[in-house]
């Protein structure tokens, strides 16, 4: 019997039934590797993401520390430390990339130094394998005296498996859900989920209706360059959609220079709470606006207006 | 059987984000931002048809008629709009209000002359099908549904606009705001389908002129075209 079979029992079984957040199955699953006589100091387990502001999550469990959530920027997931790290190297190549830590031989990454340093004896990245082919890296480390021996490595090639229809699983059920949260809107994204997506669905609501533009921006921009364009146009919409949200309205939609938003009423409410909301970010919006043209002396203006109905 | 369990469940996820992003964001957009093009400053500068078309007198249907039916003669109208830009390999890009944007770009079609036909075939289409859609109207005795189409050949910046992390795949450029302008025009002119000279110029076919026009925000007046001797709009 290998080390690996009452782990990956666990794994496909039970531990996903009993752990539904990837935060408390990955802190249990180290811990089964750990009783599995597979002597883990540390484990790592990455995936890239489609999310507007992340590039890349996972998880990163310290024996001694228990588990931690990490994050990188995609501006990150494109450095130099991101893009030559072992296990970007691993999931390119989609080979296991393995380095013995003890003795004195010079090693060709500084984090394998680092670990090293730190008292690890033996360095393991796997490649997580998706369906479609993309592959993702998990790592484990050890401190025991010489290291991984060949049945911790087939067992944890074998942990890794699993983990990869785990890890995808858990990762393609949140891309649904961040891609219309980030271009449908949190709300209507949801409703979408939910199964409003077939056409004739529609339901009435009441709400404040906000379309805004730049004033303008036609003549603005017919000679403007490229950068120079895309840099006005989101950064007005940055300041738009930030004004909205925070008081409590959703973005529907962006046609050109204008976005079309509402401030929902809620069922059997009076408008006024809406029409505060509406008013309180046309107040941000305007005076963002006046501090920009204020900065650029240019000639554009922001025009918003808001009715109920 | 867990193991096979999971694999069903990751093949149904990803067939669900698919339908999704092809509904929401138009095919080539979606499976780009599913490859990883989910961030602002992901876009580039592309040459391609630009349509803009859309349905007239909506704002007086909204007033007369109940949501239910307003929203059913619009997706009626974008059935045939859509119907026919999609048949000639054209990409929806969004909807807003009655009004369709959508492109053609000269990459998918190898030449500008091949994506100016393609659009021009696809407007002819739709003019088509919505001359089908106003017959069985006239027949219930329903007034007839009037419409523009706008198309202009030029440079678009195409990829994510908007807020961090609130974005919107989609062409930005003057090249849009101009085909907007020449839209507003087809009413004034009584004409279903308008183009700019640089559409017409790029056309296998000989193009109507209909003149020089201001367009707001453009300098100089522009040279808008037809087709030759067909399509003048019957509602005004």
């Amino acid at each position: 019997m290998s080390k690996a079979d009452p782990v990956i029992a666990w794994m496909l079984g039970e531990g996903r039934q009993t752990h539904h957040d990837m935060h408390a199955y990955g802190e249990a699953l180290c811990h089964h590797i750990g009783e599995a006589g597979i002597p883990v100091a540390r484990v790592f387990c990455g995936v890239r993401t489609l999310h507007p502001l992340v590039g890349a999550t996972g998880y990163i469990w310290r024996r001694d520390e228990g588990i931690e959530q990490v994050s990188a920027s995609w501006d990150e997931t494109r450095s130099d430390a991101f893009v030559n790290s072992p296990m970007t190297i691993t999931a390119e190549t989609g080979e296991p990339y393995r380095r013995r830590l003890e003795g004195g031989a010079p090693l060709d990454h500084t984090v394998l130094e680092r670990f090293r340093g730190e008292g690890m004896t033996d360095y393991l990245c796997l490649p997580m394998v998706f369906s479609d082919g993309t592959r993702n890296p998990m790592s484990f480390q050890t401190d025991a005296p010489g290291g991984f021996d060949d049945n911790d490595i087939s067992a944890l090639t074998r942990i890794t498996e699993a983990m990869s229809l785990v890890v995808e699983a858990e990762s393609r059920s949140r891309v649904a859900r961040q891609v219309l949260d980030t271009y449908v809107g949190k709300r209507t994204g949801l409703r979408v989920l939910e199964g409003g997506i077939r056409r004739g669905f529609a339901e009435t609501i009441r709400a404040v209706v906000w379309i805004s533009d730049l004033r303008g921006f036609t003549a603005t921009t017919e000679r403007m360059p490229r950068d120079a364009l895309l840099r006005l146009l989101d950064g007005h919409f940055e300041h738009m959609v930030g004004a909205i949200e925070e008081a409590g309205g959703e973005v529907l939609k962006f046609l050109g220079d204008g976005l079309l938003a509402i401030f929902e009423i809620e069922d059997g409410q009076p408008g006024q709470h809406a029409c505060h909301a509406a008013m309180r970010a046309m107040e941000a919006a305007r005076a963002d606006r006046e501090r920009e043209n204020r900065r650029r002396h240019a000639a554009t203006a922001l025009v918003a207006g808001a009715g109920s109905g | 059987m867990p193991a096979f369990s999971l694999v069903l469940e990751i093949l149904a996820m990803r067939a669900i984000a698919r339908n999704l992003m092809d509904t929401y964001l138009g095919h080539s957009a979606g499976e780009r931002v599913l490859d990883g093009q989910i961030y602002r400053g992901v876009n580039e500068t592309i040459e391609a048809v630009i349509w803009i078309s859309d349905l007239r007198g909506s704002t007086r249907l909204a007033d007369e008629f109940a949501p239910a039916v307003v929203l059913g003669v619009l997706n009626d109208h974008f059935e045939r709009v859509v119907g026919a830009i999609a048949d000639h390999d054209g990409e929806v890009l969004k909807f807003m209000g009655d009004s369709v944007l959508a492109i053609f770009p000269i990459a998918t079609f190898g030449s500008p002359g091949a994506a100016a036909d393609a659009a021009l075939a696809a407007a002819a289409d739709a003019e088509e099908r919505i001359a089908e859609g106003n017959r069985t109207r006239a027949d219930k005795g329903l007034a007839e549904i009037g419409y523009g189409i706008a198309l202009h050949l030029g440079e678009v910046v195409y990829g994510n606009i908007g807020a961090p992390d609130r974005l919107d795949f989609t062409v930005v450029g003057p090249a849009v705001n101009q085909t907007a302008r020449i839209e507003t025009l087809c009413r004034a002119l009584s004409r279903n389908i308008l183009t700019s000279a640089s559409l017409a110029e790029a056309a296998g076919c000989e193009m109507q002129s209909v003149g020089f026009h201001a367009l707001r925000g453009v300098r100089e007046p522009q040279e808008v075209f037809t087709l030759p001797d067909r399509n003048t709009s019957s509602t005004n």
